[in-house]
């Protein structure tokens, strides 16, 4: 006997998975079928049960686990993208990218001095980090989009790696002129590094967009 | 489970296992399929499943479709080329493993 859920109940399932801090859509959506599928089973055992009573019956037995698998592929999904991340910059073209904004920085610094050249470098990371952290957020309030893990979490990524930007500053004291190329190389590796993010960042939203959220929305 | 410690390093390659004879599975079938294979002695749990499919998709090793069925959507896996030869890999690697406990645990038959 098949007993299967109509759209109100999937939409129960979901908004009690949305309330248990399950919040990116793209894990919900897995979650909300395969609860569907166990309580199907169970009301496909016949015994006349409704779906409100075994919803939550398997609730009771099952919150935690669900919750923990979401903990559990945030945190995979975190470092795997990580790696990722990192991977990339270690390619010969990011390398050499790399370079050729140490170069650029190199002259910066010779020409407008350290400080000045440390406020170009905050200015150029708040953009490239910044201007896609609002154009998605942008994205997601005019296109009523809902919250999609890879690309938040590279987000919290380089909220992290924001963070490391202020420290530049506590070496503008230890900056003298025996210090002008490691210093070039230092803002160089943390501008490419947070160009790295951004981009795998761009790139993750777009395989979102081809795959998933023609389906979600 | 009888004992899911066993079971746990192998998990990512019988899900890539499964996907080498299936074109295409999603979540809950992989649990059905493990659990009949094994006949009911290893169940998977959505705890330690959905994790291990998404740290196997982060890592180019499995593709994704998605489709609507049952009012509801569903996630589709399937091996990307990374994917297959990964999982023929991996399967030696297990092939090996087993081999090496055979002759911790049963002396004769390794």
């Amino acid at each position: 006997m098949s007993a299967k859920l109509s759209q109100e109940h999937i939409a129960v399932i979901d908004q009690y998975l949305k309330n248990s801090l399950i919040n990116y859509a793209d894990i919900r959506m897995e979650l909300v079928d395969h609860v569907a599928f166990e309580i199907e089973q169970i009301l496909a055992q016949g015994e006349n049960r409704k779906f409100n009573d075994v919803f939550k019956e398997y609730i009771g037995q099952n919150r935690l686990k669900l919750i923990d698998s979401n903990r559990r592929s945030v945190s995979e999904l975190t470092w795997e993208l990580l790696e990722k991340g990192l991977s990339k910059l270690c390619t010969i073209p990011s390398l050499i990218k790399i370079i050729v904004i140490a170069c650029i920085y190199y002259i910066f610094i010779d020409v407008l001095g350290f400080l000045k050249t440390v406020w170009v470098h905050v200015g150029l990371n708040f953009a490239v980090i910044l201007i896609p952290c609002f154009m998605y957020a942008y994205q997601r309030r005019k296109l009523r989009m809902p919250r999609l893990s890879s690309v938040e979490r590279i987000g919290f990524i380089l909220g992290l790696l924001v963070q490391l930007v202020f420290l530049v500053f506590h070496f503008k004291s230890l900056y003298t002129e025996a210090y002008h190329l490691p210093s070039a190389l230092l803002l160089a590796v943390q501008l490419g590094v947070n160009i790295g993010f951004t981009t795998l960042g761009i790139e993750q939203f777009q395989t979102y967009k081809s795959i998933y959220l023609r389906k979600i929305s | 489970m009888s004992n899911s410690k066993l079971y746990k390093g192998s998990l990512n390659t019988i899900i890539l296992k499964l996907l080498t004879e299936n074109d295409k599975m999603y979540g809950y079938e992989i649990t059905q399929k493990v659990k009949a294979l094994t006949k009911g002695e290893l169940h998977i749990t959505e705890g330690a499943l959905y994790p291990a499919l998404h740290k196997l998709e982060a890592e180019g090793l499995l593709d994704v479709e998605i489709q609507k069925v049952d009012n509801r959507l569903r996630k589709y896996y399937k091996l990307t080329d990374q994917g297959a030869k990964e999982t023929v890999n991996r399967l030696d690697e297990l092939a090996d493993y087993i081999k090496t406990m055979q002759a911790f645990v049963n002396p004769k038959l390794a």
